[in-house]
């Protein structure tokens, strides 16, 4: 009898976790570079129903005891490319991510190529970290300083300045994937951090597109319908939770 | 008198671990590839009323009155194996099985067996159930059983359940296994089951970019746990007409 109330209680606790994933994904739902999350559902361990004084015809028989959630997953999906203009914006249309440096000197990476460049005349993310880039040769960080007006980059990520008459080659734009769907993993601010395991090398299948930025993928559609869906399995389990405290409501008002 | 509480009890103890077992489909109502248990209940075997109140010559012989059912017993819990719905999904990696059959996954030295297709890619690029536990396939050459390695690229399955990874070509077949006696299976928590023996040759048909639901219906379900409701309130209800009785006969009849 104390057990029915966990089964729905375990029922409740999940399908609210996975309401909180759904609450966030719509509130990222027009976060650049954000990826949705993918979380799933696992049955619990069962129990026997052969106790002291049940009557019970195949002492095998077992009842389960309810569910908790998944682990969770980023969804990687391209999300849509959003038309911009900005020079210094850009989104990434395949597998990888940018790279900037943290204020600690560690290495994070993000979707979100919506870059700047700041008064020392260096290319930095939204957050003012600075961008991982390779330098071409004679060439360094400010020398000479960016000026976004001038930049173009190729689909490779090569950087290229207009100097009065010349071009100047500045460098690359890496970008850098790993193998495994939680090699990367959300630490907030849009940038993720490779998991401890995870082999991050450069990603060799992707566009590097100058005046775009990456949108969010989540679908809002899969979000709302998933959002009802859990919303009313919630609905049920507290119902079931009611049904419970009756029973139990009867049997202390038996006598 | 005494008799007719027991029996009422038996019904109510039924009743509960058919809450329990109700309460555990609604729980798991969005739980991919989850199969619905339902609770059978059978009676108590007949007993045979008799007393000894007829008299044959000078003695009194056993005199047979009639059959009496002394309450309810839970009979089996069984899982409802029933097709779940479909869900379109864009992720390479999830799979649904379209009539009988199991994925098939390592669990330390075991196999054990799943319809939750919500497959991933670990960071050393093996398919890997949403928990970790790697997806096993056969090789197409060697025909051993293995892990299924696809790395970084993206893969299609054919109609032969063949994983054909792009740029490598097809390596390995999804291990996918069924069994005789859908019975006497036994579930283990996180979405699995094992069982025995797996018959690896059966022919399972795996769709990819799909997920199964669960089979678990809500209208169903929410008309038993008030049906449970109900019930559990009359076998209450019967209780307490039988303490009244039981107290007119300790109290009132017996006054002098």
């Amino acid at each position: 009898m104390i057990n029915v109330y966990s089964i729905a209680k375990s029922g409740m606790n999940a399908y609210q976790e996975k309401m909180d994933y759904i609450a966030n994904d719509l509130a990222n739902v027009s976060t650049t570079g954000y990826k949705s999350n993918d979380i799933g559902f696992k049955d619990l361990y069962t129990e026997t129903l052969d106790r002291k004084g049940t009557p019970l015809y195949d002492k095998t028989a077992v009842n389960g005891t309810g569910v908790r959630t998944g682990m969770n997953y980023s969804k990687n999906i391209q999300g849509n490319l959003l038309n911009t203009g900005g020079q210094t914006e850009f989104a990434i249309d395949g597998e990888g991510y940018f790279a900037a440096y943290m204020g600690d000197g560690s290495i994070a990476y993000t979707r979100d190529g919506n870059f700047k460049v700041d008064a020392n005349g260096t290319l930095v993310d939204s957050s003012g970290n600075k961008i991982v880039i390779q330098y071409a040769d004679g060439v360094s960080e400010g020398n000479p300083e960016l000026v976004s007006s001038k930049l173009s980059v190729n689909q490779n990520g090569e950087i290229f300045m207009k100097d009065e008459e010349n071009t100047i080659n500045i460098g690359r734009i890496p970008v850098f994937t790993a193998i495994g769907d939680k090699s990367f993993l959300p630490i907030g601010n849009s940038y993720f951090v490779p998991a401890e395991d995870a082999q991050i090398e450069e990603s060799t299948d992707f566009d590097i597109i100058q005046g775009m930025l990456e949108g969010s993928n989540v679908d809002s559609t899969e979000a709302f319908t998933d959002m009802i869906t859990s919303q009313r399995a919630f609905q049920m389990n507290s119902k079931a939770l009611t049904v419970a405290d009756d029973l139990w409501g009867m049997i202390n008002s038996m006598r | 008198m005494i008799r007719g509480l027991y029996t009422s009890i038996s019904g109510l103890i039924t009743l509960q671990h058919e809450q329990e077992t109700v309460t555990n489909n609604i729980a798991n109502i969005n739980n991919n590839g989850y199969k619905k248990s339902a609770l059978t209940k059978k009676s108590f075997e007949d007993v045979m009323l008799s007393n000894r109140q007829k008299l044959v010559g000078d003695k009194y012989v056993r005199n047979n009155i009639g059959t009496l059912n002394l309450g309810v017993k839970t009979d089996d819990v069984k899982n409802i194996f029933t097709q779940g719905v479909f869900k379109a999904t864009q992720m390479q990696t999830d799979f649904a099985i379209d009539g009988r059959g199991f994925f098939v996954a390592q669990n330390g030295d075991n196999y054990v067996y799943t319809r939750d297709g919500n497959f991933k890619i670990n960071n050393a690029g093996y398919l890997i159930t949403s928990d970790g536990n790697q997806v096993l396939g056969r090789n197409t050459q060697t025909n051993a059983i293995e892990p299924i390695y696809i790395g970084k690229n993206k893969f299609s399955l054919d109609g032969q359940n063949n994983i054909d990874i792009e740029g490598m070509g097809i390596t390995d077949q999804l291990l996918t296994a069924d069994f005789e006696d859908y019975d006497a299976m036994e579930f283990i928590g996180d979405n699995f089951i094992t069982s025995q023996p797996p018959l690896f040759d059966a022919d399972v048909k795996v769709k990819q970019f799909v997920l199964e639901g669960s089979n678990v219906n809500a209208t169903e379900e929410l008309t038993k746990l008030m049906e449970i409701k109900r019930n559990f309130e009359t076998n209450q209800k019967l209780i307490k007409m039988q303490d009244e009785i039981i107290d007119k006969a300790a109290t009132q009849i017996g006054r002098v």
